[in-house]
């Protein structure tokens, strides 16, 4: 029987879309081809535009993914074949050797420490070496070591396997051969990724060649402080740190040369963050960008931008492409010429960064070929406008880079979008039930109460084979914890988290009827949940737990102390254990969730989170506010490619309205909005009537509206039109013939409204096209800043180009002038040929910004969901969690987000719509144990908690004058308890009276030892 | 340089030379105690990376996990000292990076603030830390640990550890505790953030100088406050006595009287030639509160009985209560309720008082 889905590619995407699909109880395959997960964010340093650490963002997903009782892990996996149709594939995956027993293995690294056999580490770039047996990074999951056959001495010479001698856990095995699985799955997702271009092929930027013309990958690993050179940026050659930097764009991008016209969508706002980190590290840095056009498209990019040329310093040089590079073989500096003002210039920079693009490797086209999934001209996916998350092999969805170059949060929530795909697949024949089925989790027996009863801690202390062992003597450890207050029972095991050592510890809880449990070991950080969960098949409560890192933190950072780590090791137990005797089993409530969803915004976003909604047997409330359905897209008519935007749209209302689980209210606004995740209340207003509904998430979709321009003489002449207004006079015919100049930029990328409305500069190329098409003699002027026809949308500004379309670039100094006193007139200075150019057009079109729904001001004071400074909404988090709110339960799709295209809608809203099932699938809801308490008595009501909270968690009830926690919505973070001036919070589990414990025991085992 | 290890010219170093960089402590020598509170998400994470990198630093740390920087209680920071603790570490995600969204913010003028009143109980600002260690930053955390823990060798032992303890030191750590639960100084450590970036409810952005001018002006009076409490702990003195004890004008003393008495920390005990006797309140098992007696009782609005005037027309009785109100000061900024709160805290409009 067919069960769950497939998801490949272990990289932020296909973990994205696995833990969507896991967290709504859906079985999940996550299948990697490496050795662990993590792909290619694992690798970068830093996150454009919040400059976020990437692995402190990524690692809680890893761990979240290997630890899900939905997600069966399997790495270095390999699809071989498929079978089947949708709704019952028949998967074949090989499962190479690691040649190391998974199960034994504790990612201690005893082996690689003494593997003779040094390689170059490709996660590094190459730039620094890894043994034969190996973790790709230190932050791996899973956390195990892999024997790479093609380097190790056994296997090439046929002796070593010292691995095999040192290995505490006997792990290594040499004799593991490959394992053919076959999966039955409902659904396939492909999330493969992208590789670099390799520069090899662009031999005239002497890559390779060259020492000092490095890769913007590369030059990630440099600035990365776990990366080769602890973050020090230092060149090739020498080794010396530069003085200046060049970055060099759309190198494998843009250019037909090397079969790649497309634009890979992320190099310039990478290399932008790579120079101002650079110059983080070091001020005095001369940093310059050599580029093209600045596609600084995304949510607050433009800002990015300018705050990296205003307040970094950092030069951007808009150029023609760099034909080349030079060496001087003197001081090994590489030289660039390029064109400044109307001069060619030389310029010589200590290290030269590479910004590569996008291109899909030769294994991931295997792959497809095998899955039987057409790819484009050059490689990527192939979809569809109207379809971009299918693949054109029916029941296999694409996420990520692979459908067309994007950056971390385009496919992140493309990720949760190809998931709400997946479920689909299994919800059209299955029951509501009986899709979610995994939801309940595991059950545990009933939680004994201890409350009354004297700590009785069993103490468990790891050895850790030789980690923890070989450098503290645990023995004395265990002795001294023997001596504490409190402590029942202590004993050192091999390895507290082996299997065993579980059933172990239940017995002595019983036994000895245990009422708190400490581990000293790891880091809780990986291995607390582990604990937990034996805890809990014990019947105690969870957090009756306590763990202390004497590995991590201890044995493996004084290795040359032996003394010393005892001490400490015994200090950090004797707080663990301090801590142990105050804690208390903490309650998690449930909370019922009501199966119903609030959609607000009847436009394409809006209907398609419904639809999708609608297809898992979720009663979908569809607010619109107006009497027609389709938003703007009612006045955009034919999509870039040429495609009919009007029957899709009228297909899709068709669908909406006769879907018997969603329920249309138009003419409809919301006016009131009670209670919180999964017990939504909400008051709308429909036909002027009021009524309520009861609903576990909203999803708000209020989308854009058009900029009513006063630049440019906008409305003081019929011949100056907005670009809405010109397709539609495309489409009717009275638009066919003659002149038309276009202005790009009208309301935005200005000091009012920083940012770009992302999708003008495409709707120009796609009518001049189509104009251009009506009549080769018609002429079109494109007047533009930047265009920022990223991706596969490049190809169009190609063929714009060659059919004759006259681009004409302009800048913020020199902005065009309109006149029409003598007949309309617009003049532009073209920098190239340094003239002013006069246009007598017959229309004169102007591109006009998106603006935020004003309605946007209303919603974010019911939902209590922030804003961004330009007045869209503002997400959970910019790079992995786009479509959430910080308040649990209201997600967002669409040009509420961001402006955005018709292909980038239709994803994110079928994503917010599979973020919905993660909590919708659910007949109830846990809250977390650690969550705040207010004290009642204590409480003054003066809501410095409410202004703290980033989750609308806690809350002063106006009737009684005093704060509550809506334990539903806590996460945990404890800043009201410390911002209370009165303290009257308590953050659970993390008391002052805990706290202040360990603070003592710190300092009197000290004294004592 | 965001690693802090090494100088710009040298090449690269392979992590296992770092491991060699730990010195070896004489017999003897003074070796810190060192408490570091370190966030669950970023910071503890790059100690662990510094472990999995096999990065050496030395073992004077002791670690205390939370799940946010934004949690730490600067009263804890103060705990630790008072327990003896030569140094306190308190490390999270970076600005902007908060798991939590915002919490480091928070964290980052607590520090800030602590600091800047722990210098009036003598003891050195360098023994408290604060640093942003990214879960990617294993090096940098074990060089943070080095440089503190080196730092704090340089400073000595705490005057306070150890068994001959600065009395004067210690007491000055007890009145910065007591402090710490001030209402305003909380309400100005919570608010600035916000008051510096976005401007209070009347819009108008405030300077950091500003805010430390009256956070030290809430300090330099609770710190009075809490010195005249110990002094009246044990025996009742008057005005005069309190004034030459701590050499302040008597005016000043008399006020923060009035403001203790209201509070319900001390009372009037006898006289002496006439002048009131102050004693403190006894407060076993009782938390300090340093709100006003009125603003605890009545939540919601101040109440204000006038039952005990007895007998009087009404007219008296009106111009007695307007009187009180005028007096009345707000209990977050200890203004008059003729001015305009310029910090706006009154939130709950707690000024509005009604007289019954």
């Amino acid at each position: 029987m067919a069960e769950g889905t497939i998801v490949l590619g272990g990289g932020i995407a296909g973990i994205q879309a696995a833990l969507d699909l896991a967290d709504s109880g859906i079985k999940t395959y996550l299948i990697e081809q490496s050795p662990s997960l993590g792909g290619k964010m694992a690798q970068l340093d830093k996150t454009f535009p919040t400059n976020d650490c990437a692995m402190c963002i990524l690692s809680p997903k890893l761990v979240a993914a290997s630890r899900h009782p939905n997600i069966d892990l399997m790495v270095n996996t390999e699809v071989m074949d498929i079978s089947g149709e949708k709704g019952d594939f028949k998967v074949k995956v090989v499962k190479h050797a690691r040649f190391v027993k998974e199960e034994l293995c504790t990612g201690c690294g005893l082996c690689a420490e003494k593997c003779p056999k040094k390689v170059p580490n490709t996660f590094e770039q190459k730039l620094a070496q890894r043994k034969a047996i190996y973790v790709p990074f230190p932050q791996a999951v899973p956390l195990k070591y892999t024997i790479d056959k093609e380097n190790c001495l056994f296997f090439t010479r046929g002796k070593c396997k010292i691995c095999e001698k040192v290995c505490p856990a006997d792990a290594p095995d040499f004799e593991q051969s490959d394992e053919e699985i076959t999966l039955d799955v409902h659904s396939v997702i492909i999330a493969p990724g992208f590789k670099i271009t390799d520069p090899a092929k662009l031999a005239n930027y002497g890559y390779g060649i060259f020492p000092n013309v490095i890769t913007s990958l590369e030059f990630e690993r440099l600035l990365s402080a776990s990366g080769p050179t602890g973050g020090e940026i230092r060149r090739p050659s020498d080794n010396k740190v530069p003085k200046s930097i060049g970055f060099i764009q759309c190198v494998g991008s843009r250019d037909r040369s090397i079969g790649h016209p497309y634009c890979s969508s992320v190099c310039c706002m990478l290399s932008i963050k790579e120079a101002m980190i650079a110059k983080e590290h070091y001020p005095d840095l001369q940093t310059q960008i050599f580029f093209m056009d600045m596609r600084a498209f995304g949510k607050e990019f433009d800002e990015y931008y300018m705050k990296a040329e205003k307040e970094h310093g950092i030069i951007f040089t808009r150029n023609n492409r760099i034909s080349g590079l030079n060496e001087d073989p003197d001081n090994r500096n590489i030289d660039v010429v390029y064109i400044d003002e109307g001069q060619l210039t030389q310029e010589e920079f200590d290290l030269m960064v590479l910004s590569v693009g996008m291109d899909i490797s030769e294994d991931v086209q295997k792959v497809c070929q095998k899955l039987n999934i057409e790819l484009n001209p050059y490689n990527f996916s192939k979809t569809d406008i109207f379809s971009p998350l299918e693949t054109s092999h029916e029941g296999i969805f694409v996420c990520g880079a692979f459908s067309g170059p994007k950056d971390i949060p385009d496919s992140v929530a493309q990720s949760s979008g190809a998931a709400s795909k997946a479920i689909g697949i299994i919800s059209e024949k299955t029951s509501r039930e009986e899709t979610f089925k995994y939801v309940e989790g595991k059950t545990y027996p009933v939680e004994k109460d201890v409350s009354g009863e004297e700590p009785r801690i069993g103490v468990f202390i790891c050895r850790c084979g030789i980690n923890i062992g070989g450098i503290v003597d645990v023995p004395s450890v265990v002795n001294y914890a023997k001596t504490l207050p409190g402590v029942a029972y202590a004993e050192e095991n091999t390895y507290t988290c082996s299997q065993d050592t579980q059933v172990h510890i239940k017995e002595k809880i019983e036994e000895l009827n245990l009422n708190r449990i400490m581990v000293a070991a790891c880091t809780p950080r990986t291995h607390e949940p582990l604990f937990q969960n034996t805890l809990q098949e014990s019947g105690l409560n969870p957090y009756l737990f306590e763990m202390s890192n004497i590995r991590d933190q201890c044995s493996w950072v004084h290795m040359k102390e032996p003394e010393k780590a005892t001490q400490k090791a015994k200090d950090l137990v004797r707080m663990a254990i301090a801590k142990a005797q105050l804690i208390e089993a903490l309650p998690r409530n449930k909370v019922d969730i009501t199966p119903a969803a609030l959609v607000i915004g009847g436009g394409v976003t809006g209907m398609q989170s419904a639809l999708d909604l609608a297809s898992f047997g979720f009663e979908t409330h569809l607010i619109e506010k107006t009497a027609e359905l389709g938003g703007v897209m009612n006045k955009i008519h034919y999509t870039l490619d040429g495609k009919d935007i009007q029957a899709f749209l009228k297909d899709m209302i068709q669908r909406v309205e006769s879907s018997s689980n969603i329920k249309v209210h138009k003419n409809s606004e919301v006016v009131d909005v009670n209670g919180y995740i999964g017990n939504f209340n909400s008051t709308i207003k429909e036909n002027g009537t009021e009524s309520t509904i009861d609903h576990g998430v909203a999803i708000i979709a209020t989308g854009g509206v058009e900029y009513e321009p006063t630049e440019y003489l906008y409305g003081k002449d019929p011949k100056i039109i907005n670009q809405l207004t010109f397709e539609k006079g495309i489409v009717d015919g009275s638009k066919n013939s003659g002149t038309v100049a276009m202005i790009q930029c009208v309301g935005c990328r200005n000091d009012e409204r920083p940012y770009c409305s992302r999708v003008c500069c495409t709707e120009a190329v796609k009518n001049a096209i189509k104009f251009k098409d009506l009549n080769p003699d018609n002429k079109v002027y494109i007047i533009f800043k930047d265009l920022r026809t990223y991706g596969f949308r490049e190809l169009y500004y190609e063929e714009a180009a060659r059919k004759g379309v006259l681009f004409i670039r302009y800048y913020d100094e020199s902005p065009p002038q309109v006149t029409n006193e003598n007949g309309l007139e617009v003049k532009v200075h073209d920098h190239f040929i340094n003239d002013d150019i006069s246009i007598k057009p017959d229309f004169l079109v102007l591109s006009a910004a998106i603006l935020p729904n004003k309605d946007n001001e209303k919603l974010n004071k019911l939902f209590k969901v922030p804003l961004s400074k330009d007045k869209f909404f503002l997400e959970a988090h910019m790079k992995l969690r786009p479509l959430d709110f910080a308040t649990d339960g209201v997600f967002l799709a669409g040009l509420a987000h961001s402006p955005k295209f018709l292909e980038e809608c239709l994803g994110q809203a079928s994503g917010a719509a599979a973020r919905a099932a993660t909590v919708l699938s659910k007949p109830s809801l846990e809250t977390e144990g650690v969550v705040s308490w207010v004290d009642k008595d204590m409480c003054i009501g003066c809501k410095m908690c409410e202004s703290v909270c980033a989750y609308a968690a806690i809350k002063v009830d106006e009737d009684e004058a005093v704060s509550k926690v809506t334990e539903a919505l806590c996460k945990g973070c404890g800043t009201c308890a410390a911002s209370c001036p009165n303290r009257a919070i308590t953050l659970k589990h993390f008391t002052r009276p805990q706290l202040i414990s360990q603070i003592s025991a710190a300092i009197k085992a000290s004294e004592e030892g | 340089m965001a690693t802090g290890t090494g100088s710009t010219d040298k090449p690269p170093v392979e992590k296992e030379q770092v491991q060699e960089t730990v010195q070896q402590p004489e017999p003897g020598k003074f070796e810190p105690q060192i408490i570091g509170f370190l966030c669950n998400w970023c910071s503890y994470a790059g100690a662990d990376l510094a472990g999995v990198s096999r990065i050496q630093y030395p073992s004077n740390l002791k670690v205390i996990r939370v799940m946010c920087s934004g949690s730490v209680d600067p009263i804890l920071i103060v705990e630790s000292l008072i327990r003896g603790a030569d140094g306190v570490l308190v490390a999270g995600c970076h600005p902007g990076d908060c798991h939590y969204i915002k919490g480091n913010y928070y964290t980052k003028n607590r520090i800030k603030i602590l600091k800047e009143i722990i210098k009036k109980t003598g003891i050195e600002t360098e023994r408290i830390k604060l640093e942003w260690v990214s879960a990617s930053e294993g090096s940098k955390f074990a060089s943070v640990v080095k440089e503190f823990t080196d730092k704090i060798r340089e400073l000595g032992p705490s005057m306070v550890a150890g068994d001959q303890p600065n009395i004067d030191q210690l007491e000055g750590l007890y009145v910065l505790r007591n402090i710490l639960e001030d209402f305003r100084l909380n309400v100005f450590i919570t608010r600035m953030h916000e008051w510096i970036e976005d401007g209070n409810v009347y819009g108008d952005k405030l300077s950091e100088e500003q805010i430390m001018d009256h956070v030290n002006k809430v300090v330099d009076d609770e710190f009075l406050r809490t010195r005249i409490l110990f002094a009246t702990k044990e025996k009742a003195l008057s005005v005069q006595t309190l004034s030459n004890i701590f050499k302040e004008p008597q005016q000043k003393v008399l006020e923060h009287l009035v403001t203790l008495r209201d509070r319900d920390l001390v009372r009037v005990e006898g006289t002496e030639e006439d002048a009131p006797l102050y004693i403190a309140q006894p407060q076993e098992g009782k938390r300090i509160s340093t709100l006003p007696r009125w603003a605890q009782v009545e939540r919601k609005s101040i109440t204000i009985s006038l039952a005990n005037l007895g007998d009087v027309d009404p007219e008296t009785r009106s111009y007695i209560a307007r009187e009180l109100l005028l007096t009345l000061r707000c209990y977050n900024c200890e203004r008059r309720r003729s001015e305009v709160c310029h910090f706006s805290v009154c939130i709950r409009g707690l000024m509005s008082g009604v007289v019954e």
